[in-house]
């Protein structure tokens, strides 16, 4: 059970009503008046750690046997934010070795992963030790992303390390491996727009953009059923339509993956996109739509747009209600 | 036969089509490792891959295979209503409304020891349930009604905003659930046991400059924290100014290239409903610049 910091399971586990450090404590019980609601029915244990540690918390005691306690409580419930944060005050107060307290909340974290407090008592430590936890914290998100390579708290972890502390430089090599992994890991594309965006190192949206096009389509292609690469494709080209448009590679990616698949959604409504703000169909592309709209002869000769936006409503039925108000857009 | 259904998971990573997911190589100057092997169309209708190598078994990546289960799991549970004589089709589809209002009626007085874990959290355990029970279009007794009420007034704390129980510090996520909880119960007692103008002075402690709200004292900085803040600040109609400024811009500031709405900036979208309604509530007052394009 609940060991305090430092001494991980090597004695029995002693509560605190047998401890002589706390010997002269009262134990507060909890006010829940007389007629309780959302009554728990606290084991033994639970009950007499957070009896001692309310004591405590009210008498706002910082003490080695105050920090001893908080660690009793959080390992029985993580979630419990107070004790975090005495635990926190009382760190301050004793100034504390963070590192050793790094160590603990690690533990913690390990076992509740996508728990709000620990991964906020991590933030606290490192911005407190300051650019020396980069690296320590980039070891710690990598091992809980190779668990489960979408934890979102993870990821925000990492985020923020990277953009407070640094430890860029093998970032975008980590995120071609977890590509490599699951192409579909939606949080490492994410993860790349970052980079691709905001690293120090690469320099930027725009010098990236060129080779991110191309990194990006090869993923489409690989498998045109992915919406992250589309997502990521559209995000490269952000508030700056005619440079979309412009790209031939793009309304080639678009025809390509028709070619092979009319029905793919991505690509009917990344290229109804790129028509709406201009895009020149090629014969090639204006080809391949009207072979689609020969497999449906509803359509007769209407605009390329209002063609791929019917095809859209028929392919992507859950949201027909929107294709069919986009083509009402469209006739004006 | 696997039926195809055209879930979506509410995060885009979602997949129907179990082709292979061999990945791009090329990119960095710090070179990725080279591209493993042939790419392979899917099965549906696909072409063979176009260097000509050898077809072999796709390996499917994490979020296939999850994906996979869950659509198999789906299907199992369609196939076996599908399967179903009417009459026990009928019985099998029927909303168990007294065991849910059994169920939701005494664990607003009494929860097991494994509930332990959201120790922190009594204020939410009261709105489920009695956002539950309205739901259902069940009243509480009187007596469950007053004891609910003084239970979240001994969560509130004396310089405002509630705690996840008695003593504990307040915070905004356990005062959104107080807030709610008391406003469903809709009665003049549970409403006029709300301090509103201590939770106006919490609320604005928790402010932070970026114009973000931070959950509780010292605690994380998040969009949750803006939307159950704004929330509840709207509802006892204490949200003024002071208290809006900025936070629709850091909201803007958390969407993505996606176009959807992170926790925080740089963060990845995702799909929760609160943000939402957060965005519609600023946009209705403040309208500021997110971008719906």
């Amino acid at each position: 059970m609940g060991s305090s910091s430092g001494e991980e399971g090597e004695e029995e586990w002693v509560p605190p009503s047998r401890r002589p450090e706390l010997a002269d404590v009262a134990p507060l019980p909890q006010a829940d008046g007389p007629c309780p609601v959302v009554s728990i029915a606290y084991r033994g244990d639970f009950h007499e750690v957070m009896d001692y540690f309310r004591a405590l918390y009210a008498a706002g005691e910082r003490s080695p046997r105050a920090l001893r306690l908080t660690a009793d409580a959080i390992h029985l419930n993580p979630g419990n934010y107070t004790v975090w944060h005495f635990r926190r005050v009382v760190l301050e107060a004793l100034d504390a070795d963070l590192l050793l307290e790094m160590h603990f909340v690690d533990q913690i974290a390990e076992s509740n992963p996508k728990n709000y407090q620990v991964w906020h008592h991590k933030r606290w430590l490192a911005e407190k030790i300051g650019p020396d936890a980069a690296n320590s914290e980039h070891d710690f998100t990598r091992k809980i992303l190779a668990m489960d390579a979408k934890n979102y708290h993870a990821w925000s972890h990492r985020q923020w390390v990277l953009q407070s502390l640094g430890g860029w430089e093998s970032e975008l090599q980590y995120c071609n491996q977890l590509l490599e992994e699951d192409v579909f890991n939606n949080s490492a594309w994410n993860q790349r727009y970052l980079l691709v965006t905001r690293s120090p190192i690469l320099g930027g949206l725009a010098a990236m953009r060129d080779s991110e096009v191309d990194y990006t389509v090869e993923a489409i292609m690989v498998n045109p059923q992915n919406e992250s690469p589309w997502r990521y494709l559209r995000g490269l080209y952000k508030d700056d339509n005619n440079l979309l448009v412009a790209d031939n590679r793009i309304s080639d990616a678009c025809l390509k993956v028709l070619n092979k698949d009319w029905t793919c959604v991505f690509a009917l409504s990344f290229l109804l996109d790129l028509l709406r703000m201009g895009l020149q169909p090629s014969d090639e592309l204006k080809g391949t739509i009207k072979a689609m709209e020969n497999s449906d002869p509803e359509t007769g000769h209407a605009d390329i747009a209002v063609i791929v936006c019917s095809i859209l409503q028929k392919c992507d039925p859950l949201r027909i209600n929107y294709w069919s108000w986009y083509q009402t857009t469209l006739s004006s | 036969h696997m039926v195809r259904l055209s879930l979506r998971s509410s995060r885009p990573h979602g997949d129907r089509a179990p082709s292979r997911g061999t990945q791009p190589s090329g990119g960095p100057p710090a070179s990725a490792a080279p591209m493993d092997s042939s790419s392979q169309s899917p099965p549906a209708g696909g072409d063979p891959s176009e260097d000509g190598a050898a077809a072999e078994l796709p390996r499917l990546t994490v979020t296939q295979v999850e994906q996979m289960k869950v659509e198999a799991r789906v299907a199992d549970i369609y196939r076996v209503l599908f399967d179903a004589a009417p009459n026990a089709k009928s019985v099998m589809l029927e909303l168990w409304r007294d065991q849910h209002v059994e169920y939701l009626t005494k664990g607003l007085r009494h929860l097991a020891p494994s509930f332990h874990v959201l120790d922190a959290n009594r204020p939410w355990l009261c709105y489920w349930m009695v956002h539950g029970l309205a739901v259902l279009d069940e009243t509480l007794d009187d007596d469950l009604e007053n004891d609910i009420v003084d239970f979240l007034s001994r969560c509130q704390d004396k310089h405002g905003g509630y705690g996840g129980g008695p003593g504990q510090l307040p915070h905004l996520a356990t005062s959104y659930a107080a807030v709610n909880t008391l406003v469903t119960i809709g009665s003049e007692r549970a409403l006029s046991s709300i301090k509103r103008d201590n939770l106006y002075k919490f609320m604005l402690l928790m402010k932070d400059k970026s114009g973000a709200f931070r959950m509780h004292d010292g605690g994380e900085i998040d969009v949750r924290a803006c939307y159950t803040a704004i929330s509840v600040a709207s509802l006892v109609n204490i949200l003024d100014d002071e208290l809006a400024k900025g936070v629709g811009n850091y909201i803007a500031s958390c969407q993505t290239y996606e176009g959807g709405i992170a926790g925080e900036p740089s963060a990845e979208a995702h799909g929760t409903l609160f943000v939402g309604w957060l965005q519609w509530s600023c946009l209705m007052k403040w309208r500021n610049s997110i971008c719906l394009a």
